[in-house]
């Protein structure tokens, strides 16, 4: 089937674009984890959360509007965002420095209140988010044709992974996120209010999986539930490409992409379970994933 | 000693005199099953009010033999455990004489294995698993008024020897469902159209969400048509995914899994593809029947709208439940039981049939093309060129 140049297109941008969503998520989840430490067991439930609002944004309030996704993109994000803001600042900053499994139990339980919160608003029925006009049908790349949101989602991959990039290595706020992963005393010492540096670091992570939501609403469907998968898949994610690290959750994510895609076609009994080996053959090797750093002990 | 006995005597007959009594009075209990939160919650909440339709309708009109229906709900949450539990609660807490209910297989094989050790008549009126009424699983209080996979997959076999197809694709989930679905498919194809090859067969996982291999794998295959085993749960996701790659365009599909439900065609609108075959339990624009317009009057009388299939399962249940009580006079599970054996009723499908041997209704579906309304004032997708498929031949 490899000899097939049109098969084999195909199935490279069916894991291309999968990657891209799954980085937009996991790069939130990235994030949070290198620069406040705290195992974000709720980043899913958020991902979640964004694609219903985006819904009621694009099906229910702008309905046959145009652009009413890319509003509703915007609005998830924002929402998120100052979902993410209340949390943090009322419940996850006491949390800070305690042991790992308060962290843990707190996420989790956001994780069964989004979950609830989304069937007592949304109900159980699985909802759906139209592709934008403008991106509807499939585009001709000569070589096949390939749907257009597909497409936009492989660009809008990139063009978020570089924009992190700029934001982390060439801006101040970047440089602080950087210096409180490093020494949070340090910068405290230095005069930087940290708790403004975590707050913000987490209301991005959450603004990423909002717009993640909104986005793949449009391609995939809405349940309650839905989260459970997309939080393990980012897990690998992060681990493989090394905790903390944004270019590593994009490697990791090409990585868990294109094995799920190929692995679908090739070896349809074992596709789960290449993934996993995939992470176990990496931790053998580097346990500090393929681009992170080896902690120093 | 010969106190003690008498006095034990005493008790036994008074017990008997007063159950004696109650039968005569007391409403016949009738526990439901059906979830209505969790990821089946629209199919049990609209069977439900099915049931519930029917309920109000038979105590207005004096109940069964001058008793009432008491109908006591309890939420599986499309969980077998859950399920279990409850159903037992209902048989030895509320003491109901029969139970309803289920919406998927596991929920259903979890009910029946209660009904099997209370000896309570239980009627499966959603779940399809043929492995409910195998010989492994079967026991004399287990019915099904639903059709099952065999005659649901069969009857598209029907459908895609008719459209001519000799080379043919499957996309069918993962799971119990998809694969007996596939199975009756096949054979009966097998046996309609000897000469059709199945080419090219894909499984997406139960609660798949990315079918963009799957589509791309069936789109380098040559074969005419796929057959489909994406229910409505999961089709809208599918739909967008495929139409994007112009899938419905290049094959003919046709698709079990009651695509044809007037609520999700409903809610689906223009994202529906036209032209694709499908099934429905109930539609309200077909058949025109004097049955038909009364099953309709009684849900709208209960919901204050057009049902939709799922109300259908939980009426037509209940309904064998209350033609099995009065010709059999009585609650007694082992008599109901027995006068469900072979039971003929008349439902708005026309006569339906609860076989003896495998203890499963005659049930067929509602089969149609997706086209555009023509239906004054209706202005969604609908089935056309509708035709009812019996389960004569296709079952058993």
């Amino acid at each position: 089937m490899l000899s097939n140049p049109m098969f084999l297109a195909m199935t490279v941008l069916n894991g291309l674009s999968m990657a891209m969503v799954l980085f937009i998520i996991a790069a939130g989840l990235t994030l949070i984890l290198g620069v406040l430490r705290i195992i974000n067991f709720a980043h899913g439930a958020f991902f979640m959360l964004g694609g219903y609002v985006a819904w009621q944004v694009a099906e229910v309030w702008l309905d046959g509007v145009p652009g009413a996704l890319w509003i509703g993109a915007v609005v998830s994000a924002l929402v998120l965002g100052v979902l993410a803001l209340v949390v943090e600042r009322t419940m996850l900053k006491h949390l800070y420095g305690r042991e790992e499994h308060y962290q843990l139990l707190f996420t989790f339980a956001l994780v069964l209140l989004i979950n609830d919160a989304v069937k007592v608003i949304w109900g159980t029925d699985i909802l759906t988010i139209s592709h934008p006009d403008s991106l509807r049908g499939a585009a001709d790349l000569g070589v096949t044709f390939y749907p257009k949101y597909r497409l936009f989602l492989c660009a809008f991959g990139v063009v978020v992974a570089v924009g992190l990039w700029l934001l982390v290595e060439k801006t101040r706020w970047g440089r602080l996120t950087r210096a409180a992963r490093m020494d949070r005393e340090m910068l405290s010492a230095l005069g930087v209010h940290v708790p403004t540096v975590y707050a913000s670091v987490f209301v991005l992570g959450a603004g990423l999986a909002g717009m993640g939501g909104a986005l793949a609403a449009a391609d995939r469907s809405l349940f309650p539930g839905m989260d459970a998968e997309i939080i393990v898949q980012c897990f690998i994610i992060v681990i493989i490409g090394g905790l903390g690290s944004l270019w590593g959750a994009f490697l990791g994510a090409i990585m868990l992409g294109l094995l799920t895609s190929f692995g679908t076609i090739f070896f349809p009994q074992f596709e789960l379970v290449l993934v996993y080996l995939l992470m176990i053959g990496i931790l053998l090797v580097r346990p500090w994933g393929l681009l992170g750093r080896e902690e120093a002990t | 000693m010969t106190n003690v006995m008498r006095f034990g005597a005493m008790i036994m007959g008074a017990t008997i005199a007063g159950t004696a009594s109650a039968q005569d009075s007391d409403p016949i209990k009738v526990g439901v099953l059906l979830p209505t939160t969790g990821g089946c919650a629209t199919a049990g909440t609209r069977a439900l009010e099915g049931h519930e339709a029917y309920v109000a309708r038979l105590n207005e009109n004096g109940g069964i033999d001058g008793r009432m229906v008491e109908t006591l709900h309890r939420d599986s949450q499309c969980n077998p455990a859950t399920a279990t539990s409850a159903a037992r609660d209902l048989v030895t807490k509320d003491g109901v004489d029969f139970l309803i209910g289920g919406v998927s297989s596991a929920e259903a094989l979890a009910i029946s294995e209660v009904a099997r050790q209370t000896e309570t008549v239980y009627m499966a009126g959603i779940p399809k698993t043929v492995q409910l009424t195998n010989e492994e699983n079967i026991h004399p209080f287990v019915f099904r008024s639903a059709d099952n996979t065999d005659s649901e997959g069969k009857s598209a076999a029907i459908i895609a020897d008719r459209l001519g197809w000799d080379k043919v694709c499957t996309i069918l989930l993962d799971y119990s469902y998809g694969h007996d679905l596939g199975t009756a498919f096949e054979e009966h194809l097998a046996e309609l159209r000897p000469e059709a090859e199945i080419v090219t067969q894909v499984w997406p996982a139960a609660n798949a969400d990315d079918y963009g291999s799957f589509i791309t794998e069936l789109l380098s295959s040559d074969c005419q048509g796929v057959f489909s085993g994406i229910w409505s749960g999961r089709f809208p996701g599918f739909a967008k995914q495929a139409g994007a790659f112009g899938f419905f365009d290049r094959f003919e599909y046709v698709s079990a899994g009651v695509l044809g439900s007037t609520k999700f065609l409903e809610n689906m609108g223009d994202e529906m593809p036209m032209g694709i075959w499908t099934n429905a339990v109930e539609v309200f624009y077909y058949p025109e029947t004097e049955e038909h317009q009364e099953y309709l009057s009684a849900i709208e009388a209960q919901i204050g709208d057009t049902p939709d299939g799922f109300h259908a399962t939980g009426y037509i249940a209940m309904q064998f439940i209350d033609e099995a009580i009065r010709a059999a006079g009585s609650t007694d599970s082992q008599a109901v039981s027995d006068a469900l054996k072979g039971l003929t009723i008349q439902t708005y499908l026309g006569p339906l049939t609860m076989r003896a041997g495998s203890q499963q209704a005659d049930r067929g579906t509602f089969w149609g093309k997706i086209g555009e309304s023509d239906i004054e004032g209706y202005d969604v997708p609908i089935m056309t060129e509708i035709e009812y498929i019996s389960a004569d031949g296709l079952i058993d």
